[in-house]
């Protein structure tokens, strides 16, 4: 028999869906939470603002430039509300265009000091994230781009590997895959440093 | 507890702390700022109020492609924009090729020298010499030479006092530098402008330099022909922003007889 729940983010309510158990609570969950429907930006951005800066600040490396970045993409979603509401996961634009803004920042960042190296000065290093366990940040920061943005989005961000895929814009497959060899490549890296 | 999820704890710790308070307010403010009001900023003749909401899509949808789109479309898509963008560039190196032949008519911007005088610029009277065209990119009366490669220590001086007057928007040193009908064709800006007469040559190269541009060179001058190239990086108030190339060609007196600019500003 189907147990009845009523799912609540700040000020959004989702209408009573079911779970045949409470062994199927996370999936649902995860469920609920693609699904849920915004009255407005706000509540989108209540929900959603902390963990995301959280998780891109793991992959820009540095708190201030994942902060303008979902910053931006949220000023790009008060805009656009009238259109995005309709869509069937505005969060998950949100997230893809804060992540964008971060890979276009990098690019950015890359060519400017390709160019600055042409005319024979030296580029400034931006500012990497302090971490209290240094060790690891080292190896995650080596890792391939996708790796470490599938780690970031999934570890840190609390995303499935469902809506992480969705952001990528890739595979649910493929984001398993980014974890499977993101995590034995940095447990391989720190065993081989003991 | 297992290998991963010690793993997987560690990497929790690095979880920053994010203040949201007053962020929200900032974007909503920021969104309201950055939606300009219909006809805003547009000379009245230009306003198309019944078309904004069109931009304004278009603009969002450029953040991140539309939800569902199928893959097929998507590639397509990709497909269209990568063609019109060789034809583009098929259609721009034609073009260039055609104007340093002849020099088709493009947007003129003016051939009246009145605007600015020698007087008017410290710079005392110009022996105007005749600017006709030389086969060679070296100094004065030097004999022409065929090929390419590496130009005289005189038009490397030029160049380098060209780049140093350009970036400084010293009117008397490039009034010096140019011929008095230089030409300036600017393949950089859009559309393409042709700038005739010191005056006007003068005058928008200091506003280059009011605006901030500068250029410093990358790597060293080559001669090709008839005409000396040089590659720079191009600034914007100290922040590199794109490359071009000058090419000039200069008259037997060695000034500045034609200049044509090409490249690309990428703003960020």
């Amino acid at each position: 028999m189907g147990l009845a729940v009523t799912y609540r983010f700040g000020n959004a309510v989702l209408g009573p869906g079911s779970v045949t158990s409470l062994r199927d609570w996370p999936a649902t969950e995860s469920r609920v939470r693609e699904h849920v429907h915004y009255a407005c930006p706000e509540d989108v951005f209540q929900h959603e603002y902390v963990r995301l800066v959280r998780a891109l600040a793991i992959v820009a490396g540095d708190k201030e430039t994942a902060a303008d970045a979902v910053q931006e993409a949220f000023v790009c979603l008060v805009r656009g509300w009238d259109r995005l509401s309709t869509y069937e996961d505005p969060v998950g634009w949100v997230r893809r265009v804060a992540l964008n803004k971060i890979r276009q920042h990098q690019r950015s960042l890359s060519r400017q000091a390709r160019l600055l190296l042409k005319i024979g000065q030296e580029p400034s290093l931006p500012v990497e994230l302090r971490s209290s366990d240094p060790e690891l940040w080292e190896r995650l920061r080596t890792l391939p781009p996708k790796q470490r943005t599938a780690v970031a989005l999934h570890y840190m961000g609390d995303l499935t590997a469902r809506e992480v895929a969705h952001v990528m814009h890739v595979s649910e497959g493929t984001v398993d895959q980014h974890l499977h060899r993101a995590l034995r490549a940095l447990r391989e890296a720190l065993e081989a440093e003991r | 507890m297992s290998e991963d999820r010690r793993l997987e704890e560690r990497l929790k710790g690095f979880l920053v702390s994010v203040e949201p308070t007053g962020v929200w307010e900032a974007i909503e403010n920021r969104a309201k700022k950055e939606e300009t009001p219909p006809g805003e900023g547009l000379p009245a003749s230009r306003e198309a109020p019944e078309e904004r909401p069109a931009i304004r899509v278009t603009a969002v949808a450029r953040e991140a492609p539309a939800q569902k789109r199928p893959r097929s479309l998507r590639l397509a898509a990709y497909a269209c924009v990568a063609m019109v963008l060789v034809a583009g560039a098929a259609v721009g190196t034609l073009e260039a090729v055609e104007h340093l032949g002849k020099g088709p008519d493009i947007l003129v911007i003016g051939d009246d020298t009145a605007g600015i005088s020698p007087g008017s610029t410290g710079q005392g009277a110009q022996t105007t010499s005749p600017t006709q065209p030389v086969t060679t990119a070296g100094t004065a009366g030097e004999a022409p030479e065929a090929g390419q490669g590496a130009v005289s220590r005189e038009v490397k001086a030029t160049l380098q006092q060209w780049l140093e007057a350009n970036n400084a928007g010293d009117i008397n040193t490039l009034w010096a530098l140019y011929a008095e009908n230089a030409m300036v064709d600017d393949f950089v800006a859009s559309p393409p402008t042709r700038t005739e007469g010191r005056a006007h040559v003068v005058g928008m190269i200091a506003y280059w330099a009011r605006e901030g541009l500068a250029f410093t060179a990358s790597g060293e001058p080559v001669r090709f022909g008839d005409y000396v190239a040089q590659a720079v990086i191009i600034t914007g108030d100290g922040v590199p922003m794109g490359e071009a190339v000058h090419v000039f060609e200069l008259d037997m007196d060695g000034k500045i007889a034609h200049h044509w600019v090409t490249g690309e500003i990428r703003a960020d």
